[in-house]
Protein backbone atom coordinates (compact mmCIF):
# COMPACT_ATOMS: atom_id res chain seq x y z
CA UNK A 1 0.00 0.00 0.00
CA UNK A 2 1.14 3.64 -1.38
CA UNK A 3 1.79 6.05 1.68
CA UNK A 4 -1.12 8.25 -0.14
CA UNK A 5 -3.60 5.03 0.35
CA UNK A 6 -2.54 4.11 3.75
CA UNK A 7 -3.73 8.32 4.46
CA UNK A 8 -6.89 7.83 2.40
CA UNK A 9 -8.20 4.75 4.87
CA UNK A 10 -9.31 6.86 7.10
CA UNK A 11 -12.95 7.72 6.88
CA UNK A 12 -13.91 10.65 4.31
CA UNK A 13 -10.15 11.67 3.31
CA UNK A 14 -10.95 10.17 -0.16
CA UNK A 15 -13.56 9.58 -2.89
CA UNK A 16 -13.88 7.84 -5.81
CA UNK A 17 -15.26 10.00 -9.38
CA UNK A 18 -14.85 9.39 -12.86
CA UNK A 19 -11.14 11.69 -14.32
CA UNK A 20 -13.63 13.26 -16.97
CA UNK A 21 -13.35 16.69 -17.13
CA UNK A 22 -16.96 17.50 -17.10
CA UNK A 23 -18.05 14.83 -14.73
CA UNK A 24 -15.35 15.86 -12.26
CA UNK A 25 -16.82 19.55 -12.73
CA UNK A 26 -19.81 18.21 -11.64
CA UNK A 27 -19.36 16.26 -8.82
CA UNK A 28 -17.17 19.08 -7.26
CA UNK A 29 -19.84 21.64 -7.75
CA UNK A 30 -22.44 19.38 -6.19
CA UNK A 31 -19.90 18.86 -3.02
CA UNK A 32 -19.51 22.16 -2.43
CA UNK A 33 -15.84 22.32 -3.58
CA UNK A 34 -15.65 24.40 -6.61
CA UNK A 35 -15.61 28.37 -6.38
CA UNK A 36 -17.72 27.79 -9.57
CA UNK A 37 -15.72 27.23 -12.11
CA UNK A 38 -13.93 23.75 -13.50
CA UNK A 39 -11.58 22.40 -11.44
CA UNK A 40 -9.08 19.39 -11.66
CA UNK A 41 -10.10 16.46 -10.35
CA UNK A 42 -7.52 15.75 -7.50
CA UNK A 43 -7.00 12.36 -8.23
CA UNK A 44 -4.09 10.58 -5.68
CA UNK A 45 -1.48 10.19 -8.76
CA UNK A 46 -2.29 14.50 -8.98
CA UNK A 47 -2.24 14.82 -5.53
CA UNK A 48 1.38 12.62 -5.54
CA UNK A 49 2.46 15.11 -7.80
CA UNK A 50 2.15 17.70 -5.86
CA UNK A 51 3.28 16.71 -3.19
CA UNK A 52 6.75 15.90 -4.88
CA UNK A 53 7.61 19.12 -3.48
CA UNK A 54 6.62 18.78 -0.11
CA UNK A 55 9.18 17.61 2.43
CA UNK A 56 7.18 17.31 5.57
CA UNK A 57 4.47 15.25 6.75
CA UNK A 58 2.13 14.80 4.71
CA UNK A 59 -0.96 13.99 7.59
CA UNK A 60 0.74 17.07 9.68
CA UNK A 61 -1.25 20.63 9.46
CA UNK A 62 0.69 22.92 8.50
CA UNK A 63 -2.32 25.38 10.49
CA UNK A 64 -5.75 24.72 11.16
CA UNK A 65 -7.81 26.91 9.26
CA UNK A 66 -10.98 29.61 10.65
CA UNK A 67 -13.90 29.55 10.93
CA UNK A 68 -14.19 25.64 10.63
CA UNK A 69 -10.70 25.39 12.19
CA UNK A 70 -10.14 23.04 9.70
CA UNK A 71 -6.85 21.19 9.46
CA UNK A 72 -4.82 22.09 6.80
CA UNK A 73 -2.40 18.95 5.82
CA UNK A 74 -0.17 19.03 2.80
CA UNK A 75 -2.75 16.07 1.52
CA UNK A 76 -6.08 18.41 1.52
CA UNK A 77 -3.97 21.57 0.27
CA UNK A 78 -2.44 19.21 -1.97
CA UNK A 79 -5.75 18.18 -3.20
CA UNK A 80 -7.03 22.04 -3.48
CA UNK A 81 -4.10 23.29 -5.65
CA UNK A 82 -4.41 20.15 -8.45
CA UNK A 83 -8.31 21.78 -8.39
CA UNK A 84 -7.23 24.92 -8.79
CA UNK A 85 -5.12 23.86 -11.69
CA UNK A 86 -1.21 24.23 -9.88
CA UNK A 87 1.83 23.13 -11.54
CA UNK A 88 3.51 20.78 -8.69
CA UNK A 89 6.50 23.53 -8.58
CA UNK A 90 3.90 25.97 -7.50
CA UNK A 91 2.53 24.15 -4.03
CA UNK A 92 5.16 25.28 -1.86
CA UNK A 93 4.02 28.54 -2.09
CA UNK A 94 0.33 27.43 -1.84
CA UNK A 95 1.70 25.86 1.13
CA UNK A 96 3.51 29.07 2.56
CA UNK A 97 0.77 31.27 2.23
CA UNK A 98 -1.39 29.32 4.01
CA UNK A 99 1.53 28.91 6.81
CA UNK A 100 1.38 33.05 6.67
CA UNK A 101 -2.31 33.71 6.69
CA UNK A 102 -2.95 31.73 9.92
CA UNK A 103 -0.47 33.30 11.88
CA UNK A 104 -2.30 35.74 14.54
CA UNK A 105 -1.73 39.07 13.36
CA UNK A 106 -3.38 38.34 10.11
CA UNK A 107 -6.86 37.46 12.13
CA UNK A 108 -7.90 34.81 9.36
CA UNK A 109 -10.84 33.90 11.51
CA UNK A 110 -12.08 37.89 10.99
CA UNK A 111 -11.36 37.90 7.25
CA UNK A 112 -13.05 34.53 6.70
CA UNK A 113 -16.29 35.15 8.13
CA UNK A 114 -16.55 39.27 7.75
CA UNK A 115 -19.12 41.21 5.68
CA UNK A 116 -16.46 43.02 4.40
CA UNK A 117 -15.50 42.12 1.13
CA UNK A 118 -11.69 41.74 0.92
CA UNK A 119 -9.73 38.38 -0.03
CA UNK A 120 -6.07 37.74 0.72
CA UNK A 121 -3.97 38.91 -1.67
CA UNK A 122 -0.33 37.15 -1.99
CA UNK A 123 2.35 39.20 -3.13
CA UNK A 124 5.55 37.16 -3.85
CA UNK A 125 9.20 37.83 -4.05
CA UNK A 126 12.36 36.91 -4.41
CA UNK A 127 13.79 34.20 -6.74
CA UNK A 128 11.04 31.98 -7.13
CA UNK A 129 9.23 34.36 -8.44
CA UNK A 130 11.06 34.12 -11.58
CA UNK A 131 11.56 30.68 -11.67
CA UNK A 132 8.10 29.76 -11.87
CA UNK A 133 7.35 32.44 -14.61
CA UNK A 134 5.06 34.42 -11.92
CA UNK A 135 3.76 37.75 -13.95
CA UNK A 136 4.97 40.97 -11.94
CA UNK A 137 4.13 43.31 -15.13
CA UNK A 138 1.14 43.99 -17.35
CA UNK A 139 -2.31 42.35 -16.32
CA UNK A 140 -0.09 40.78 -13.31
CA UNK A 141 -3.15 41.19 -11.37
CA UNK A 142 -5.44 39.93 -14.00
CA UNK A 143 -5.63 36.93 -16.08
CA UNK A 144 -3.38 35.11 -17.98
CA UNK A 145 -0.21 34.01 -16.00
CA UNK A 146 -0.57 29.99 -14.65
CA UNK A 147 1.01 30.69 -11.79
CA UNK A 148 -0.20 33.73 -10.62
CA UNK A 149 -3.61 32.34 -11.32
CA UNK A 150 -3.55 29.37 -9.73
CA UNK A 151 -1.56 30.13 -6.96
CA UNK A 152 -4.27 32.49 -6.04
CA UNK A 153 -6.80 30.04 -6.76
CA UNK A 154 -5.45 27.38 -4.63
CA UNK A 155 -4.92 29.13 -1.34
CA UNK A 156 -8.69 30.52 -1.93
CA UNK A 157 -10.34 27.19 -2.58
CA UNK A 158 -8.42 26.14 0.36
CA UNK A 159 -10.12 28.93 2.89
CA UNK A 160 -13.19 27.63 1.45
CA UNK A 161 -13.13 23.88 1.96
CA UNK A 162 -10.75 23.54 4.97
CA UNK A 163 -11.40 26.70 6.20
CA UNK A 164 -15.08 26.16 5.60
CA UNK A 165 -15.55 29.94 4.54
CA UNK A 166 -18.61 28.78 2.26
CA UNK A 167 -20.36 31.81 0.74
CA UNK A 168 -23.24 32.69 2.84
CA UNK A 169 -22.43 30.09 5.77
CA UNK A 170 -18.90 30.77 7.01
CA UNK A 171 -18.01 33.96 4.29
CA UNK A 172 -20.33 36.49 5.16
CA UNK A 173 -19.34 38.69 2.70
CA UNK A 174 -22.08 41.20 2.05
CA UNK A 175 -21.79 41.53 -1.65
CA UNK A 176 -18.56 39.38 -2.46
CA UNK A 177 -15.52 40.83 -4.97
CA UNK A 178 -13.84 39.55 -7.76
CA UNK A 179 -10.81 38.77 -5.88
CA UNK A 180 -12.39 35.75 -4.42
CA UNK A 181 -11.06 33.38 -7.11
CA UNK A 182 -7.95 34.44 -7.32
CA UNK A 183 -4.99 37.51 -5.79
CA UNK A 184 -1.92 36.55 -6.28
CA UNK A 185 1.36 38.47 -7.84
CA UNK A 186 4.76 39.04 -7.92
CA UNK A 187 6.23 42.29 -6.60
CA UNK A 188 7.97 44.29 -9.94
CA UNK A 189 11.22 44.36 -8.62
CA UNK A 190 13.30 45.32 -11.53
CA UNK A 191 10.63 48.12 -11.43
CA UNK A 192 11.19 49.27 -8.21
CA UNK A 193 13.46 52.36 -7.53
CA UNK A 194 13.72 51.31 -3.79
CA UNK A 195 13.84 48.07 -1.59
CA UNK A 196 11.97 45.60 -2.74
CA UNK A 197 9.09 44.97 0.02
CA UNK A 198 10.36 41.50 1.24
CA UNK A 199 14.07 43.25 1.89
CA UNK A 200 11.91 46.16 3.44
CA UNK A 201 10.34 43.94 5.99
CA UNK A 202 13.59 42.04 6.60
CA UNK A 203 14.28 39.39 4.62
CA UNK A 204 17.45 38.54 2.90
CA UNK A 205 16.95 39.20 -1.07
CA UNK A 206 17.62 35.86 -1.97
CA UNK A 207 14.40 34.73 -0.14
CA UNK A 208 11.77 33.36 -1.77
CA UNK A 209 8.54 34.86 0.46
CA UNK A 210 5.46 35.51 0.22
CA UNK A 211 3.42 38.74 1.66
CA UNK A 212 -0.38 38.07 2.48
CA UNK A 213 -2.49 41.34 2.89
CA UNK A 214 -6.59 40.90 4.15
CA UNK A 215 -7.10 43.28 1.05
CA UNK A 216 -9.95 44.90 -0.42
CA UNK A 217 -9.66 44.85 -4.50
CA UNK A 218 -7.79 47.60 -6.12
CA UNK A 219 -8.73 50.97 -6.63
CA UNK A 220 -7.43 52.74 -9.48
CA UNK A 221 -5.31 55.57 -9.55
CA UNK A 222 -5.02 57.39 -12.98
CA UNK A 223 -2.32 60.42 -12.90
CA UNK A 224 -1.56 61.05 -16.67
CA UNK A 225 -0.09 64.32 -16.26
CA UNK A 226 1.93 64.34 -13.53
CA UNK A 227 5.68 64.75 -13.26
CA UNK A 228 6.72 65.28 -10.30
CA UNK A 229 6.61 63.11 -6.94
CA UNK A 230 4.28 65.81 -5.13
CA UNK A 231 2.13 65.72 -8.46
CA UNK A 232 2.00 61.98 -8.40
CA UNK A 233 1.40 61.68 -4.51
CA UNK A 234 -1.11 64.40 -4.23
CA UNK A 235 -3.35 62.23 -6.63
CA UNK A 236 -2.77 59.18 -4.66
CA UNK A 237 -3.58 61.25 -1.54
CA UNK A 238 -7.19 62.16 -2.91
CA UNK A 239 -7.62 58.64 -3.94
CA UNK A 240 -6.72 56.97 -0.30
CA UNK A 241 -8.87 60.17 1.86
CA UNK A 242 -12.25 58.68 1.23
CA UNK A 243 -14.79 58.09 4.27
CA UNK A 244 -16.11 54.68 3.41
CA UNK A 245 -12.90 52.47 4.48
CA UNK A 246 -12.48 50.58 7.78
CA UNK A 247 -8.44 51.79 7.85
CA UNK A 248 -9.74 55.14 9.42
CA UNK A 249 -10.78 52.75 12.61
CA UNK A 250 -8.84 50.03 13.03
CA UNK A 251 -4.83 49.92 13.06
CA UNK A 252 -4.24 47.87 9.87
CA UNK A 253 -2.01 48.47 6.89
CA UNK A 254 -3.74 49.08 3.41
CA UNK A 255 -1.44 48.91 0.28
CA UNK A 256 -0.13 51.63 -2.07
CA UNK A 257 0.22 49.88 -5.42
CA UNK A 258 2.79 51.65 -7.73
CA UNK A 259 3.44 50.67 -11.22
CA UNK A 260 6.88 51.39 -12.43
CA UNK A 261 6.44 54.32 -14.25
CA UNK A 262 4.83 56.16 -11.36
CA UNK A 263 7.63 54.60 -8.71
CA UNK A 264 10.27 55.97 -11.57
CA UNK A 265 8.67 59.69 -11.43
CA UNK A 266 8.56 59.17 -7.31
CA UNK A 267 11.93 57.51 -7.11
CA UNK A 268 13.57 59.93 -9.34
CA UNK A 269 12.33 62.97 -7.44
CA UNK A 270 14.11 62.21 -4.25
CA UNK A 271 11.41 60.21 -2.73
CA UNK A 272 12.43 57.14 -0.34
CA UNK A 273 9.59 54.64 0.36
CA UNK A 274 9.73 56.17 3.54
CA UNK A 275 8.97 59.39 2.15
CA UNK A 276 5.97 58.33 0.24
CA UNK A 277 4.35 57.18 3.09
CA UNK A 278 5.19 60.10 5.57
CA UNK A 279 3.29 62.26 2.43
CA UNK A 280 0.39 60.19 2.43
CA UNK A 281 0.29 60.14 6.31
CA UNK A 282 -0.17 63.73 6.21
CA UNK A 283 -2.23 64.60 2.82
CA UNK A 284 -4.34 61.62 2.78
CA UNK A 285 -7.03 63.24 5.18
CA UNK A 286 -10.73 63.44 5.52
CA UNK A 287 -11.85 66.24 7.42
CA UNK A 288 -14.35 64.71 10.59
CA UNK A 289 -16.96 67.03 9.25
CA UNK A 290 -17.18 64.92 6.01
CA UNK A 291 -18.56 61.79 7.74
CA UNK A 292 -21.82 61.09 8.40
CA UNK A 293 -23.22 62.23 11.74
CA UNK A 294 -23.46 58.73 13.05
CA UNK A 295 -20.08 57.79 12.34
CA UNK A 296 -19.02 61.17 14.12
CA UNK A 297 -21.39 60.26 17.18
CA UNK A 298 -20.89 56.31 17.17
CA UNK A 299 -16.87 55.83 16.05
CA UNK A 300 -14.96 58.77 16.35
CA UNK A 301 -16.64 60.18 19.80
CA UNK A 302 -17.34 56.60 21.26
CA UNK A 303 -15.00 54.10 19.84
CA UNK A 304 -12.42 56.19 19.26
CA UNK A 305 -12.55 58.42 21.79
CA UNK A 306 -9.49 58.64 22.51
CA UNK A 307 -8.21 60.47 19.21
CA UNK A 308 -11.41 61.84 18.29
CA UNK A 309 -13.21 62.25 21.71
CA UNK A 310 -13.05 66.34 21.39
CA UNK A 311 -11.69 66.72 18.54
CA UNK A 312 -13.00 69.84 16.37
CA UNK A 313 -15.33 68.85 13.10
CA UNK A 314 -12.53 70.21 11.17
CA UNK A 315 -9.90 68.01 12.63
CA UNK A 316 -8.72 66.09 9.41
CA UNK A 317 -8.62 62.81 9.78
CA UNK A 318 -6.09 60.00 8.85
CA UNK A 319 -6.43 57.05 7.06
CA UNK A 320 -3.68 55.34 9.22
CA UNK A 321 -2.98 55.27 12.45
CA UNK A 322 0.71 55.56 11.48
CA UNK A 323 2.81 56.80 8.00
CA UNK A 324 4.37 53.24 8.76
CA UNK A 325 1.28 51.63 8.18
CA UNK A 326 1.41 52.08 4.26
CA UNK A 327 2.55 49.34 2.50
CA UNK A 328 4.21 50.45 -0.64
CA UNK A 329 4.75 47.46 -3.49
CA UNK A 330 5.41 48.05 -6.69
CA UNK A 331 3.24 45.88 -9.58
CA UNK A 332 2.65 45.82 -13.10
CA UNK A 333 4.07 46.69 -16.34
CA UNK A 334 3.74 50.46 -18.59
CA UNK A 335 1.39 52.76 -17.94
CA UNK A 336 0.45 55.49 -15.71
CA UNK A 337 -1.99 54.14 -13.24
CA UNK A 338 -0.87 52.65 -9.47
CA UNK A 339 -3.58 51.55 -7.47
CA UNK A 340 -4.89 51.86 -3.49
CA UNK A 341 -5.86 48.61 -2.07
CA UNK A 342 -7.54 49.15 1.78
CA UNK A 343 -7.97 46.05 3.54
CA UNK A 344 -10.23 44.77 6.11
CA UNK A 345 -10.01 46.29 9.34
CA UNK A 346 -8.42 44.58 12.09
CA UNK A 347 -5.28 42.93 10.37
CA UNK A 348 -1.66 43.00 9.62
CA UNK A 349 -0.20 42.03 6.68
CA UNK A 350 2.67 39.01 7.40
CA UNK A 351 5.47 37.80 5.14
CA UNK A 352 7.10 34.10 5.60
CA UNK A 353 9.93 33.03 3.60
CA UNK A 354 10.33 29.44 1.50
CA UNK A 355 12.28 27.13 3.91
CA UNK A 356 13.49 23.92 3.90
CA UNK A 357 12.15 21.51 6.68
CA UNK A 358 15.74 21.81 8.35
CA UNK A 359 14.96 26.00 8.46
CA UNK A 360 17.28 26.74 5.52
CA UNK A 361 16.47 29.62 2.94
CA UNK A 362 15.27 27.74 -0.22
CA UNK A 363 17.17 28.78 -2.80
CA UNK A 364 15.37 27.07 -5.59
CA UNK A 365 12.27 25.77 -5.75
CA UNK A 366 13.13 23.08 -7.50
CA UNK A 367 15.54 21.98 -5.51
CA UNK A 368 12.71 20.86 -2.90
CA UNK A 369 11.38 18.20 -5.66
CA UNK A 370 11.78 14.77 -3.70
CA UNK A 371 12.57 11.58 -5.62
CA UNK B 1 -18.45 33.19 24.84
CA UNK B 2 -17.08 29.23 24.46
CA UNK B 3 -14.32 30.03 27.18
CA UNK B 4 -16.93 31.80 29.86
CA UNK B 5 -18.89 28.79 29.45
CA UNK B 6 -16.22 25.67 29.68
CA UNK B 7 -15.70 28.23 33.18
CA UNK B 8 -19.21 27.59 34.43
CA UNK B 9 -20.95 30.57 33.36
CA UNK B 10 -24.59 30.54 31.85
CA UNK B 11 -24.08 32.31 28.54
CA UNK B 12 -26.15 33.57 25.27
CA UNK B 13 -25.24 35.19 21.78
CA UNK B 14 -28.01 37.45 20.13
CA UNK B 15 -27.73 37.20 16.50
CA UNK B 16 -29.42 38.17 12.89
CA UNK B 17 -31.13 35.63 10.88
CA UNK B 18 -28.50 35.72 8.34
CA UNK B 19 -26.00 35.15 10.52
CA UNK B 20 -27.41 31.99 12.29
CA UNK B 21 -25.94 29.06 10.67
CA UNK B 22 -22.59 30.51 11.39
CA UNK B 23 -23.62 30.99 15.15
CA UNK B 24 -24.63 27.36 15.07
CA UNK B 25 -20.88 26.37 13.54
CA UNK B 26 -19.05 28.07 15.58
CA UNK B 27 -20.82 26.95 18.50
CA UNK B 28 -20.40 23.35 17.34
CA UNK B 29 -16.48 23.94 16.67
CA UNK B 30 -15.89 25.53 20.47
CA UNK B 31 -17.58 22.87 21.97
CA UNK B 32 -20.76 24.68 22.48
CA UNK B 33 -23.21 22.77 20.42
CA UNK B 34 -26.25 24.38 22.75
CA UNK B 35 -24.75 27.71 23.20
CA UNK B 36 -28.50 29.34 23.55
CA UNK B 37 -28.94 32.07 20.88
CA UNK B 38 -31.11 34.78 20.69
CA UNK B 39 -33.18 35.73 17.42
CA UNK B 40 -33.22 39.42 16.50
CA UNK B 41 -34.90 40.96 13.19
CA UNK B 42 -32.01 41.88 10.96
CA UNK B 43 -30.11 44.22 10.72
CA UNK B 44 -28.84 45.80 14.09
CA UNK B 45 -26.21 48.10 12.46
CA UNK B 46 -27.53 50.91 10.58
CA UNK B 47 -30.27 51.45 12.59
CA UNK B 48 -31.81 54.42 15.02
CA UNK B 49 -31.49 53.79 18.92
CA UNK B 50 -35.36 53.65 18.46
CA UNK B 51 -35.50 51.07 16.42
CA UNK B 52 -32.68 49.20 18.35
CA UNK B 53 -35.09 49.56 21.13
CA UNK B 54 -37.57 47.69 19.24
CA UNK B 55 -34.92 44.64 18.47
CA UNK B 56 -34.36 44.57 22.28
CA UNK B 57 -38.01 44.01 23.42
CA UNK B 58 -37.78 40.82 20.76
CA UNK B 59 -35.57 39.89 22.31
CA UNK B 60 -36.25 40.26 25.95
CA UNK B 61 -38.71 37.54 26.30
CA UNK B 62 -36.10 35.12 25.38
CA UNK B 63 -33.65 36.45 27.42
CA UNK B 64 -36.00 36.35 30.39
CA UNK B 65 -36.85 32.43 29.83
CA UNK B 66 -32.80 32.17 29.83
CA UNK B 67 -32.55 33.84 33.43
CA UNK B 68 -35.28 33.09 34.56
CA UNK B 69 -34.06 29.13 34.32
CA UNK B 70 -31.16 29.73 36.42
CA UNK B 71 -33.64 30.69 39.45
CA UNK B 72 -35.22 27.35 39.67
CA UNK C 1 -16.71 4.38 -16.47
CA UNK C 2 -13.55 3.71 -14.58
CA UNK C 3 -13.42 5.55 -11.48
CA UNK C 4 -10.60 7.15 -9.67
CA UNK C 5 -9.38 7.50 -6.54
CA UNK C 6 -9.47 10.86 -5.60
CA UNK C 7 -8.10 13.03 -2.11
CA UNK C 8 -11.01 15.12 -0.38
CA UNK C 9 -10.48 18.58 -0.29
CA UNK C 10 -12.08 19.35 2.60
CA UNK C 11 -11.40 18.98 6.12
CA UNK C 12 -14.31 17.95 8.17
CA UNK C 13 -16.29 19.85 10.74
CA UNK C 14 -13.80 20.28 13.86
CA UNK C 15 -16.68 19.87 17.21
CA UNK C 16 -15.37 19.75 20.12
CA UNK C 17 -16.42 18.26 23.46
CA UNK C 18 -19.72 19.43 24.23
CA UNK C 19 -19.59 21.34 27.94
CA UNK C 20 -22.34 20.84 30.07
CA UNK C 21 -21.63 22.23 33.54
CA UNK C 22 -23.21 25.57 34.50
CA UNK C 23 -23.33 27.48 37.14
CA UNK C 24 -26.39 27.88 39.63
CA UNK C 25 -27.11 30.89 41.26
CA UNK C 26 -26.19 31.66 45.10
CA UNK C 27 -28.07 34.26 47.20
CA UNK C 28 -31.37 34.44 45.10
CA UNK C 29 -29.88 36.99 42.68
CA UNK C 30 -28.09 36.61 39.08
CA UNK C 31 -24.79 38.68 38.21
CA UNK C 32 -25.65 39.78 34.72
CA UNK C 33 -22.31 40.81 32.78
CA UNK C 34 -22.43 41.86 29.03
CA UNK C 35 -19.67 41.63 26.33
CA UNK C 36 -19.80 44.46 23.77
CA UNK C 37 -18.20 43.11 20.73
CA UNK C 38 -18.00 47.05 19.42
CA UNK C 39 -20.21 46.29 16.27
CA UNK C 40 -22.69 49.02 15.66
CA UNK C 41 -25.38 48.93 18.02
CA UNK C 42 -24.50 46.13 20.05
CA UNK C 43 -23.89 48.68 23.01
CA UNK C 44 -27.32 50.06 22.99
CA UNK C 45 -28.83 46.50 22.68
CA UNK C 46 -27.31 45.20 25.56
CA UNK C 47 -27.99 48.68 27.27
CA UNK C 48 -31.65 48.08 26.86
CA UNK C 49 -31.76 44.39 27.62
CA UNK C 50 -29.41 45.25 31.06
CA UNK C 51 -32.56 48.00 32.10
CA UNK C 52 -35.07 45.03 31.13
CA UNK C 53 -33.51 42.37 33.37
CA UNK C 54 -32.85 45.11 36.17
CA UNK C 55 -36.49 45.93 36.01
CA UNK C 56 -37.89 42.33 36.57
CA UNK C 57 -35.68 40.35 38.19
CA UNK C 58 -33.37 39.75 40.93
CA UNK C 59 -30.55 40.92 39.63
CA UNK C 60 -27.73 41.47 42.13
CA UNK C 61 -25.04 42.87 40.02
CA UNK C 62 -23.62 44.25 36.51
CA UNK C 63 -20.27 44.04 34.68
CA UNK C 64 -20.05 45.29 31.22
CA UNK C 65 -17.15 44.56 29.44
CA UNK C 66 -16.01 45.59 25.54
CA UNK C 67 -13.60 44.08 23.06
CA UNK C 68 -12.33 46.48 20.80
CA UNK C 69 -13.12 44.36 17.70
CA UNK C 70 -15.79 41.85 17.07
CA UNK C 71 -13.42 39.84 15.05
CA UNK C 72 -10.84 39.37 18.08
CA UNK C 73 -11.15 37.12 21.20
CA UNK C 74 -11.83 38.95 24.22
CA UNK C 75 -8.74 40.00 25.96
CA UNK C 76 -8.01 37.07 29.04
CA UNK C 77 -8.61 39.75 31.23
CA UNK C 78 -11.94 40.77 30.11
CA UNK C 79 -12.58 37.34 30.18
CA UNK C 80 -11.23 36.98 34.04
CA UNK C 81 -13.42 39.87 34.55
CA UNK C 82 -16.33 38.35 33.29
CA UNK C 83 -16.01 34.64 35.09
CA UNK C 84 -15.12 36.40 38.60
CA UNK C 85 -17.88 38.87 38.57
CA UNK C 86 -20.80 36.99 36.76
CA UNK C 87 -22.95 34.53 36.53
CA UNK C 88 -24.77 34.59 32.75
CA UNK C 89 -22.60 36.73 30.36
CA UNK C 90 -24.42 38.11 26.99
CA UNK C 91 -23.41 39.03 23.61
CA UNK C 92 -24.42 40.08 20.23
CA UNK C 93 -22.57 38.16 17.95
CA UNK C 94 -23.19 38.97 14.69
CA UNK C 95 -25.35 41.87 12.60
Amino acid sequence: MSAIDKLLAEPGAGFEAEDDSEAAFEYCMQHGWSDGLPVVLPTTERVERMLAYCDRPWDQPVAMLAPRFGAATPLRLAANAVMAGCRPEYFPLVMLAIEAMAEEPFNLYGIQATTHPCAPLVIVNGPGAKELGMNSGHSALGAGNRANATIGRAVRLSLVNIGGAIPGLGDMSTYGDPTKFTYCAAENEAGNPWQPLHVERGFPPQATTVTVVAAEPPHNVNDHESYTAVGLLTTMAGTIASTGQNNTYYASEPVVLLSPEHAATIGGDGYSKQAVKDYLFAHARVPMHKFSKENIERRFRMKLAHRYGNADPDTLVSMVERAEDFIVVVIGGAGKHSAYIPTFGNTHAVTRALKHADGTLVESIESMRGT
Amino acid sequence: MATLRKRGLRTAVICTEPFLKLAQAQAKTFGVPDLPIIMIPHPLGGISVEQVEGRAHVAWPQLEKLLTEMLK
Amino acid sequence: MTLKRCVSPEAPVAAAAAVSLEKRVEGGGIRLGILDNSKANADHLLQFLLDAAGGSLPISGTVKRRKPAASRPAAAEVVEDLAREADFVLSAMAD
